[in-house]
């Protein structure tokens, strides 16, 4: 048995009276650790009552127990989810406050509560001590709470504090295959619709989810303990059956990300209220892949069930071999003590790190109020919001999408794509690269085309740059000069007749582009580079702010300059740049260039009266503060911004960008954990012309994504929601009727994402070329043959050759991106 | 073959290729004058003039048409691709008469 009191991870000092009350409304015990403590509580009075709540062996634990008296004292390590209410959603802290059941679900139906996200849970389950009850409906003023609490049962005469052993048992057949587990419980919420029924559910990962949302029943509870005892003997139906009466609340549904792995932990970001917190995920673990359920909330349950069938076909096989794994494994208590500290070092490697769900409460507390507010009713957005809120109130989210595959199958035949002379030819030429004798009278769109190729089968030699610079070239674009060695440069460009050129690309060139060198060849003089107006200079990693200079000197008509991955330069660089280039200079690309400080560089860069395009992903140092500077100088010339990964930002950011930058084009804001919904509101509202979105790993709510896709997603030509897991149908619904003019679109690792909804997306924008879904193993062949888009190119799903899908959408012969060359 | 589904190419040299015209469609250059509400004297007369193609390009790219148009249906057939073979002399000149026909 387990003992009482977990001293590492005892946690009091809590504010006793918040958990008390939380707990007692919701009636929350634990039934694993605390199997032999009654847990009576008062229909219509708040007792306080002294739970412990506890953290079991298995890892997350926190259980807890009604001792019987005043003080209410949480324990839990860190990894447990806790499970109790709602409110609080720190990860680390198992603090609850009181103010809203956010952990808890409510919901129509069953599931639910605010801030039951997608299960981003992972619990060890090795017991099934995780498992909270839920409090009956009786209690003060919470509705649906739907568990069968123990009250419930107490009334009917049940006794749950079984016995060690059986508990065991039970447990035992509970567990999963992988030591990791989600279990999420249904705590209804405040808001829940539904009175008095109750939801429960019991979601034992794998082949517990045909049942997971049932609705129990007075009868059901009373089958309660009998299904207890039967548990271990039925496969997985009847196991869920019996675990109807045990809840636990996943660690999502506090919108406590837990992880177990940091990867796994899918960008929840703690303020990740959903607007209508009405689904429910679950979250497989490792061992097979990484599959989430969905179990959307609704009054009625069969639809959901119907879901769930459908997303568990797929592994029927572990849920046989789930039960006897789990009888194995029911007895090892010192599997759980390893996995639990496992989990808490996990756990906590991801606070460090990822930082997904790193919010301090007031923050947590400020995007709580805020996500489930929308500021404006009347912006876009704010409508947009609107009505998809009160669609989906109608009815459930996976019944708004109706779609069939066309039963005609030769509609969906793709036509083959022929291959074009040109591209056939352009690959026997590069084939034989060293044969060309002369490339003067090619075009420099095509020669673009033929380096690039050899590029990337590393076929590029001297002997083709010779080719290439001989004469007095307009472009020269190579764009992997990694092969290049410093005499290969000092030869190629040492006697070239630069003053044509308009274009130099050297990406990857760090090993022969030396100050020296650079100096002696082509910025030899100033104005050696008279019409240069596209340089790149990507990676040129021993370029430093003197050689800069130098370049800057030679090239007085720079529009476009990038230097993404020259980790010499400082912010003096940028300095340098303002002043000789301020008054034309387009884009700057600073990606990846650690050493440039973004406090120090803003006073230069509010020098430049055009820039177009600005990229400073992945500098860390760039923070609110810098956007807030830079936007409002620039935001009326701004049309593209890359912001990825710089962590730092939030949606404050997000709020001066949509207010300043009405004609923004491009937007990349992929990694930033720290945005909400309440962000994406503000870039709907602001940027509405928007034609380009990058989200990857974003934490916005599948909402959130269809009120901006009809606020202002009608010119998106480009989509991509890669890892954006909360996408779901609504966001398939909404591309479905907005975007139109959508040329490709990512989806990948979108789980929630269904056949029918892709399915709608391609038949309704006809204009896709290209759909990413890497990830996405939950769609069938019902889409893939049956959708009757024959445009479409797919990639992701299947092995099969991508490069030349992936950069269909290159664009080809740009120089600047947003005006023309001058 | 009928005249009217036929359309003449004639080469640098004067060399003169009658060739489908569902074939000649293939090039979007070619398609576009053939087609286009203006008229082109190359409409009325069914003839189109490549003064910078030479002759042995000229047979390469008609060669090429009728390769993309029986492309489809090999590979709905045999699963497999045909290959069109060129020739590495060609190549260069092929790629560039190619790039100003669209195809």
């Amino acid at each position: 048995m387990e003992p009482d009191s977990d001293p590492e991870s005892t946690m009091e000092g809590r504010d006793c009276e918040e958990v008390s009350d939380l707990v007692n409304r919701s009636g929350i015990k634990r039934a694993g650790d605390a199997v032999g403590r009654d847990f009576e509580l008062d229909s219509d009075k708040i007792r306080a009552k002294k739970v412990r709540v506890r953290v079991s062996e298995a890892s997350d634990g926190i259980s807890g127990a009604v001792d019987g008296e005043k003080t209410v004292v949480l324990t839990g390590s860190r990894t447990a989810g806790i499970e109790l209410l709602s409110g609080s959603t720190e990860e680390e802290d198992r603090v609850l406050t009181g103010d809203h059941v956010r952990g808890v679900d409510g919901g129509k139906g069953g599931f639910g509560g605010e801030g039951k996200e997608n299960a981003g849970l992972l619990e060890e389950v090795d017991n099934a001590s995780r498992s909270v009850e839920n409090r009956e409906p009786g209690f003060g003023g919470e509705e649906d709470r739907g568990l069968a609490g123990r009250e419930a049962c107490a009334d009917r005469g049940f006794d749950l504090n079984m016995p060690a052993l059986e508990m065991e048992e039970w447990r035992g057949a509970i567990c999963f295959q992988s030591s990791r587990i989600v279990e999420t419980v249904d705590i209804s919420s405040d808001e829940s619709e539904n009175e008095g029924e109750k939801v429960v559910d019991w979601t034992v990962s794998r082949g517990k989810g045909k049942e997971i949302e049932k609705e129990l029943t007075a009868e059901c509870i009373s089958g309660f303990e009998l299904g207890l005892g039967t548990m271990g003997i039925d496969g997985v139906a009847g196991a869920d059956s019996s675990i109807n009466g045990v809840r636990r609340y996943s660690r999502e549904e506090k919108g406590k990300a837990k992880v177990v792995e940091s990867w796994l932990s899918l960008g929840y970001s703690p303020a990740h209220l959903d607007i209508e917190p009405e689904r429910q995920e679950l979250i497989e673990p490792v061992v097979s892949g990484i599959k989430i359920y969905d179990t959307s909330h609704q009054v009625d349950t069969s639809q959901s069930q119907r879901i769930e069938n459908l997303e568990f076909a797929e592994i029927p096989e572990l849920a046989n071999t789930t039960v006897v794994q789990a009888r194995v494994r029911a007895g090892t208590v010192r599997h759980r003590e390893f996995f639990s500290r496992q989990a808490r070092r996990y756990a906590q490697a991801n606070a460090r790190g990822e930082g997904h769900n790193q919010e301090s409460p007031e923050q947590e507390g400020k995007a709580l109020e805020t996500n489930v507010e929308v500021e404006d009713w009347q912006s876009p957005f704010g409508t947009a919001l609107k009505m998809i809120k009160e669609q989906k109130s109608k009815r459930g989210a996976e019944q708004l999408i109706n779609w069939k595959p066309s039963g005609d199958r030769d509609h969906n035949v793709s036509i083959p794509l022929v291959p074009s002379l040109l591209d056939l030819s352009l690959k026997v030429l590069a084939e034989n690269a060293e044969a060309i004798v002369s490339l003067d009278p090619v075009p420099d769109a095509l020669k673009h085309r033929l380096t690039d190729m050899l590029c990337d089968s590393r076929k590029m030699t001297a002997h083709v740059l010779d080719l290439i610079v001989r004469g007095s070239p307009t472009q020269i674009r190579v764009k992997d000069c990694s092969w290049m060695t410093e005499e290969h440069f000092t030869k190629a460009f040492g006697s070239i007749d630069t003053k044509n050129l308009r274009v130099l690309q050297l990406d990857l060139c760090g090993q022969c582009v030396l100050d020296v060198i650079l100096g002696k060849t082509i910025a030899q003089s100033a104005n050696s580079l008279p019409s240069l107006g596209v340089v790149s200079l990507r990676g040129a990693c021993r370029l430093s702010d003197i050689a800069l200079k130098a370049l800057v000197v030679s090239a007085p008509a720079l529009c476009s300059i990038n230097l993404s991955q020259c980790s010499l330069l400082t912010y003096a660089s940028i300095d340098v740049l303002a002043d000789s280039l301020g008054s034309i200079l387009r884009e700057l690309y600073i990606d990846d260039c650690q050493r440039i400080d973004a406090k120090l560089i803003i006073p230069a860069l509010k020098k430049f009266q055009r820039l177009e395009v600005l990229s400073v992903a992945g500098i860390q140092t760039v923070c609110d503060e810098f956007i807030s500077h830079i936007v409002t100088t620039h935001g009326r010339n701004i049309k593209d911004l890359d912001l990825s990964n710089c962590v730092k930002l939030t949606d404050n950011s997000l709020k001066v960008i949509g207010n300043s930058c009405n004609e923004l084009c491009t937007l990349n804001i992929s990694n930033l954990h720290a945005l909400t919904d309440l962000g994406l509101q503000y870039i709907a509202n602001g940027c509405r012309a928007i034609q380009t979105l990058h989200l990857c790993r974003n934490g916005f709510s599948d909402e959130a994504v269809a009120a901006f896709l009809e606020a202002s997603g009608e010119f998106l030509k480009e989509l991509a929601l890669n890892n954006v897991i909360k996408v779901g149908p609504r966001t398939a619904l909404s591309l479905a009727k907005c975007s139109k003019n959508l040329l490709s679109l990512d989806l990948s690792w979108c789980r929630r994402m269904t056949s029918e909804g892709l399915g709608l997306i391609v038949d309704n924008c006809r204009s896709l070329k290209q759909l990413k879904l890497f990830g996405c193993t939950q769609i069938t062949d019902v889409f893939l043959n049956g959708h009757s888009n024959s445009v479409v190119r797919i990639i992701g799903l299947k092995l099969s050759p991508i490069l030349e899908h992936v950069k269909m959408l290159e664009a080809g012969a740009v120089l600047l991106r947003y005006s023309p060359l001058p | 073959m009928r005249k009217e589904d036929t359309v003449k190419l004639i080469s640098a040299e004067g060399f003169e290729f009658v060739v489908d015209k569902k074939a000649a469609m293939v090039s979007q250059t070619i398609r576009n004058m053939l087609t286009s509400p203006g008229s082109f004297a190359e409409t009325e007369h069914g003839e189109v003039t490549f003064p910078e193609i030479t002759t042995t390009i000229l047979e390469k790219i008609c060669q090429y048409f009728y390769w993309s148009l029986q492309y489809a249906s090999i590979l709905y057939d045999s699963g497999k691709e045909s290959e069109f073979h060129i020739e590495p002399e060609l190549t260069l000149e092929l790629m560039m008469a190619a790039n100003y026909l669209h195809t």
